[in-house]
C-alpha cells in the first residue's frame, strides 16, 4: 500500500488532507479571484456580511473586503507556517547530526546552545527578533524558526546516537566506507523519519505564533494576515464582532487540519501499528 | 533528601553555561538593532543637539566598544543590576519585579486550572481507551489545542463581557475603587476569570492528551493485568493503579510548558490589559527599550530554569529511581 493511501485510510488523515487541500486551493486562487491589493479600500466601511453580493463577507473599519483578506491571509499563514517549519527542521537536523557525530566537547557546546533556545520562551524570542530587525515576512519566518529548531535538534541527536551503534554501521566501517559517507548515506536517512514527523506540529505552532505576532502589530505591515485582521476587528468588537471572529475561525480550522494530518502521519510513520 | 540535593546541585551547575549563552545571544541581538536607546529617547523628546547626544551616549556607556559593553553588562548582572529602562526612566529590575506578581498570579491560576481539569478529563478519557467518551474528549482537546489563546480571549470578552455583561472586559482590578482586603481580592478574582480561562483552556488540552496517552500505556502493563485478575473493581484499578502511574509524565510537561505559558501570557495580557510581565515586554518593544527587553528575556530564562529545577526535585521525590545513580556515586 502506498504512503498516501495509508494516510487517507484513517478518518483523521482523510479529514486533515481535505482541509489542507482546500486551504492550499484557497491560497492559490486568492490572487486570481481577488486580484490587486487586498488592503485597498473596496467599498463603504463596516458593511455587514451577506448584504452585498459583490462583497459577500462585508468590509472592515476601513472599507476593505473581508473575504479577500481571509483568502489572501491563508497565503500568508501557510507560507509562514511551512517556511518556518522547514527552516527549523533543516537547522535542527544539521545541528543534531553534527552534535551526535562529533561527540565530546562539540556535542556538549552545541547542546548547551540548544538548551538556551529551549529555555527562552519562543514567543518572547520571536517578539525580540522582529522588533529589533524590523517586521517583514522573511524576518518573521526566521524569528519563528529560531524559536522552534531546538526540539528537532534534540531528537535528531538522540536518533543519530542510537543508530550509530547499530551493526550495519559497524559493518560499513569494516568495509572501509568513509565516515562522511556513513553519516550521510547510512545514518541520516534512518534518523530522519521521526524528526520529519515533527514538521506538522511545528507548522501548526508557527501559524499560531505568526498570528499572535501580527495581532500585536509585529507582522509585515504590507501583507494581510489573519492575526492583523483580528487586531483590526478588535477596535469595533462591540459593534462588529464578526470582524475579529471570522479570521480566528480560519486560524482554528487551519491548525486543526494540520494537527489531524500530523496525527495520521505519525501513525503511518510509526509503521502502521494498530491503534493502542 | 541527599539524592534530591545532589540532583539539584548538578542541574543548577549545568544551567549556568546555558544562561551565559542566553545573555550573550540577547546582547548580540540588540547590538544588531539599528538605532539605540538614545535615538529612541531623542524621538520621544522631539530631538536634541549633538552635544546632548554625546553626553547621553556617554552616560549609558553606549560610546564604548562591544566587548567592553558586554563585560560591563555581565559585571552589572552579577550585582543583580539589569540596567536602566529608557522608556520608563527607572531601573529595569524594579519594573520587572513590580509587574511579575500579576503574571505569576495569572500563570499560576491558569496552570492550576489546566493541570487539574486536564488530568481529570485525561483520566475520564483514558479509563476506557477508544470508548465514545475517549473519542469525544480527544477530538475536543484537539479543537482546544488549535485555538489561538488571544482569539479565545477575545471571544470570551465578546460573550461574557460585551453581550452578557457578567464580567469586566479588561484590567486586573477596578481602578480607584478604594476596595480593601477581601473585597479587593474578590474584585481581582473577577477580573482574572476570563484571562485565566483563555490561557488555561489551551494548555488543558496538552495535559489531557499526555494523561490519556500515559494511561493507554499503563493499561498494557503486567501489574494492571494482575490487579484485574485479583478481581479489583474497575474504578479502583483506574484510580489506584493506572492513573497514579500515568500522573508522573504530567509533572515533566508542567516544567516544559512553563516557557510556553510565559510566552503566551504576553498576548493574553495585551488582550486583557493586565499590567504584567508580558505586557511589559510589548511596551519595551514599542518604546525600543533595549535594556528592558534584554532584562525581560533574562528574567524569563531564569524563571524557566527555576521552574524546571523545582520540577526535577518534585520528580526525584515522586520517583525513587530518578537520581539514584548520583546519590550512589
Amino acid at each position: 500500500m502506498s504512503f498516501f493511501t495509508r494516510l487517507l485510510r484513517s478518518p483523521e488523515g482523510a479529514f486533515g488532507m481535505i482541509i489542507l487541500a482546500a486551504l492550499v486551493l484557497v491560497a492559490l486562487l486568492a490572487p486570481i479571484l481577488f486580484p490587486g491589493d487586498p488592503l485597498r479600500i473596496a467599498g463603504p466601511a463596516l458593511l455587514p456580511p451577506f448584504s452585498d453580493p459583490a462583497l459577500p463577507l462585508g468590509t472592515d473599519r476601513l472599507g476593505r473586503d473581508v473575504l479577500a483578506g481571509l483568502m489572501h491571509g491563508a497565503r500568508t499563514s501557510l507560507t509562514v507556517g511551512i517556511a518556518a517549519a522547514l527552516m527549523a527542521i533543516v537547522l535542527g537536523a544539521l545541528v543534531g547530526t553534527a552534535a551526535g557525530f562529533a561527540g565530546g566537547l562539540i556535542d556538549e557546546a552545541l547542546m548547551r546552545v540548544v538548551d538556551a533556545f529551549q529555555i527562552v520562551p519562543s514567543f518572547l524570542l520571536a517578539l525580540a527578533i522582529v522588533s529589533v530587525v524590523g517586521p517583514s515576512l522573511p524576518v518573521v519566518i526566521a524569528a519563528i524558526a529560531l524559536g522552534a529548531w531546538a526540539d528537532p535538534a534534540r531528537l535528531t541527536r538522540a536518533q543519530v546516537l542510537s543508530i550509530r551503534e547499530r551493526d550495519y554501521v559497524a559493518a560499513a566501517e569494516v568495509i572501509g566506507m568513509h565516515p562522511l559517507e556513513i553519516a550521510l548515506k547510512q545514518v541520516l536517512p534512518n534518523a530522519l523519519p521521526p524528526v520529519l514527523a515533527l514538521t506538522s506540529v511545528i507548522v501548526a505552532a508557527a501559524i499560531l505564533t505568526e498570528a499572535a505576532l501580527s495581532f500585536l502589530g509585529l507582522g509585515d505591515p504590507n501583507v494581510v494576515t489573519w492575526g492583523s485582521m483580528i487586531a483590526e476587528g478588535r477596535n469595533v468588537i462591540r459593534s462588529a464582532a464578526f470582524l475579529s471572529i471570522a479570521p480566528g475561525l480560519a486560524l482554528v480550522v487551519t491548525v486543526i487540519g494540520v494537527y489531524l494530518f500530523s496525527e495520521a502521519l505519525s501513525r503511518v510513520i510509526a509503521g502502521g501499528r494498530a491503534r493502542p | 533528601m541527599k539524592r534530591a540535593m545532589l540532583l539539584l546541585r548538578r542541574r543548577a551547575i549545568s544551567s549556568i553555561p546555558v544562561l551565559l549563552i542566553v545573555i550573550v545571544f540577547t546582547f548580540l541581538l540588540l547590538e544588531s538593532a539599528s538605532g539605540d536607546a538614545v535615538d529612541a529617547y531623542l524621538v520621544s523628546i522631539g530631538g536634541g543637539d549633538a552635544a546632548l547626544v554625546q553626553s547621553l551616549r556617554q552616560s549609558y556607556g553606549l560610546d564604548q566598544g562591544m566587548a567592553t559593553r558586554l563585560w560591563l553588562y555581565f559585571s552589572a548582572l552579577l550585582r543583580f543590576d539589569l540596567g536602566w529602562s529608557v522608556a520608563f526612566d527607572r531601573p529595569v529590575l524594579g519594573l520587572i519585579l513590580e509587574r511579575l506578581p500579576n503574571t505569576l498570579l495569572l500563570m499560576g491560576s491558569a496552570t492550576a486550572l489546566s493541570f487539574c481539569l486536564g488530568s481529570l478529563l485525561g483520566i475520564v478519557a483514558g479509563a476506557r481507551p477508544d470508548s465514545f467518551r475517549d473519542r469525544f474528549l480527544s477530538i475536543g482537546s484537539l479543537l482546544l489545542y488549535a485555538i489561538p489563546g488571544f482569539w479565545l480571549g477575545l471571544v470570551l470578552v465578546i460573550v461574557f463581557a460585551v453581550n452578557l455583561r457578567w464580567l469586566p472586559t479588561s484590567g486586573i482590578e477596578t481602578i480607584a475603587s478604594g476596595k480593601q482586603g477581601l473585597a479587593r481580592a474578590m474584585d481581582i478574582g473577577k477580573h482574572l476569570i476570563l484571562p485565566v480561562s483563555a490561557l488555561g483552556f489551551i494548555y488543558l488540552a496538552l495535559f489531557l492528551r499526555v494523561m490519556r496517552a500515559g494511561m493507554v500505556e499503563t493499561w498494557r502493563m503486567d501489574f494492571v493485568l494482575f490487579a484485574r485478575s485479583k478481581g479489583l473493581s474497575r474504578l479502583r484499578i483506574v484510580l489506584r493503579h493506572v492513573a497514579r502511574n500515568a500522573l508522573l509524565p504530567l509533572v515533566t510537561v508542567l516544567g516544559l510548558q512553563s516557557a510556553a505559558m510565559l510566552g503566551g501570557s504576553v498576548v493574553i495580557e495585551s488582550v486583557f490589559a493586565i499590567p504584567g510581565f508580558g505586557r511589559l515586554a510589548q511596551e519595551a518593544v514599542n518604546g525600543r527599550d533595549a535594556p528592558l527587553l534584554m532584562g525581560i528575556i533574562i528574567v524569563s530564562a531564569v524563571s524557566v530554569i527555576f521552574v524546571n529545577l523545582v520540577v526535577d526535585i518534585a520528580y526525584a521525590f515522586l520517583d525513587p529511581r530518578v537520581g539514584a545513580s548520583e546519590a550512589g556515586a
